[in-house]
């Protein structure tokens, strides 16, 4: 069952960053009460991701979702579906956010994994069913993806992935964005100096806890706070 | 120029880094929504509210009879305080955010944005204490731009100082630029490091002092 939803229905009221930047309508299908909860984090990156890269997106998926954080990636393969896979067998939950209507799976192997997280989990499309599917409706949805999370993580990337749209949204909406050591320390890619000149921040192993201390938390009592 | 030997700050509310307290990790809470422009929720029925906002609107109910006042009676112009990195357009700016807020609360004069990063420095949140930019690293990486017509009085506003190296560094390029001006910072929220947050609202002024390389905030 698919629901529509204004991105502040979805997500709260948005600042005026987001309001020029966000879709106009977002369509769920799933439990739609994972966009209440905080922290939300994106691990994405490349289609064709090695394996270490893979391992990489699983072990921070695990770890987020130990520290009571919703997942959320692409659906697409390579690190998008580590993520999204280790985040369900840790038990935790996971959004996906897709760059095809949402009656439509792209690429066709993750389709039993789009099911299942629509009954379970939750799956969001800014495209209605009909919409056609072009190249750059999967970098649009990295946009909006940056909008739906509080921090965004690159584990792996080419020159030319979607994963680099992400990145950039995050960095003008001001929300974390982490580019993997390893990614950094690849002198062939020109991206991550970039974007680290834009207020990327480096994960690393021995900044993690404080990536993860920084994410905002959903238990917060104003009223408590402010009594 | 040497760096200016100390500046005059002030800041409404504290946080813990460190703290595990439940008031120590909200104030965590309020600090990473100050940094993204977020929301919050409060009262019953819960009624959302947008956090600078909030928070500035409670600053200007409280801040008569406090020493804060000092800072703002001259009517000084609001300088925001630059991120720790260059913007592209179009970005979000917490510190403008905060400065617009304090205006149309009748703190300030104007704001009027005077400093740029034009490289990006390490967050101190995610770095070692050793690596932490130095006063040096953070003069080097800015520069004052726009209306230089000179006020008679600047507050520099951020919404998190930790030690205050950024912002001794910010006002001596604004000092430099602007000899006759006084200049004063302000922080939405300081950083109390090793303790557990019993109120929020700890309202406080005092200096930021130039203690080799880096900066180091009194109290």
């Amino acid at each position: 069952m698919t629901h529509e939803f204004t991105p502040e229905e979805l997500l709260g009221l948005l600042n005026e960053v987001e309001k020029r930047r966000s879709p106009k309508t977002l369509y769920v299908a799933g439990d739609k009460s994972l966009f209440e909860i905080h922290p939300r984090v994106s691990v994405v990156g490349s289609r064709k991701a090695s394996p270490d890269g893979l391992k990489r997106a699983a072990k921070i998926s695990r770890l987020l979702v130990e520290r009571g954080a919703v997942v959320v990636s692409g659906l697409a393969e390579g690190i998008d579906a580590a993520a999204h896979k280790a985040a369900i067998e840790a038990g935790g939950k996971t959004i996906g956010v897709i760059g095809t209507p949402l009656d439509r799976s792209y690429p066709k192997s993750n389709a039993v994994l789009q099911q299942l997280m629509m009954q379970e989990h939750a799956v969001v499309s800014q495209f209605p069913s009909g919409y056609p599917t072009m190249p750059k409706s999967f970098p649009i949805r990295n946009a909006t993806m940056a909008l739906i999370v509080s921090a965004s993580v690159i584990v792996e990337a080419g020159e030319s992935s979607g994963a680099l749209s992400q990145g950039w949204e995050a960095l003008r909406l001001g929300r974390m964005l982490f580019i993997m050591e390893s990614v950094v320390n690849n002198q062939s890619l020109k991206w991550p100096k970039e974007m680290l000149g834009y207020g990327a921040q480096v994960l690393a192993n021995d900044n993690f806890e404080a990536f993860i201390e920084a994410l905002p938390s959903g238990d917060l009592s104003l009223d408590a706070l402010f009594a | 120029m040497p760096f200016l030997p100390e500046v005059q700050f002030g800041a409404y509310l504290v946080y813990s880094p460190q703290g595990t307290s439940q008031t120590s990790k909200w104030t965590k809470g309020i600090c990473s929504l100050v940094k993204q422009d977020g929301l919050g929720q409060m009262g019953a029925p819960p009624k959302v509210v947008r956090m600078i906002p909030y928070l500035v609107r409670r600053l200007s109910g409280k801040i008569a009879d406090t020493p804060l006042t000092d800072l703002f009676a001259d009517q000084p112009v609001l300088v925001p305080a630059p991120r720790s990195s260059p913007v592209k357009p179009d970005s979000l700016y917490p510190t403008r955010l905060i400065c617009d807020q304090l205006v149309a609360n009748g703190l300030g004069l104007e704001t009027r944005i005077l400093l740029e990063r034009i490289a990006a420095v390490p967050k101190a949140a995610f770095s070692r204490p050793e690596d932490r930019p130095t006063l040096q690293m953070h003069y080097d990486s800015l520069r004052v731009t726009g209306e230089l017509l000179e006020p008679r009085s600047i507050l520099l506003v951020d919404d998190v100082v930790t030690k205050g190296t950024m912002l001794l560094a910010s006002a001596t390029r604004l000092q430099e630029a602007l000899p006759r001006t006084r200049i004063r910072v302000f922080a939405l929220i300081r950083t109390m490091s090793h303790v557990e947050i019993e109120r929020i609202e700890e309202i406080c002024v005092g200096k930021i002092e130039q203690r080799g390389e880096r900066g180091v905030r009194v109290p």
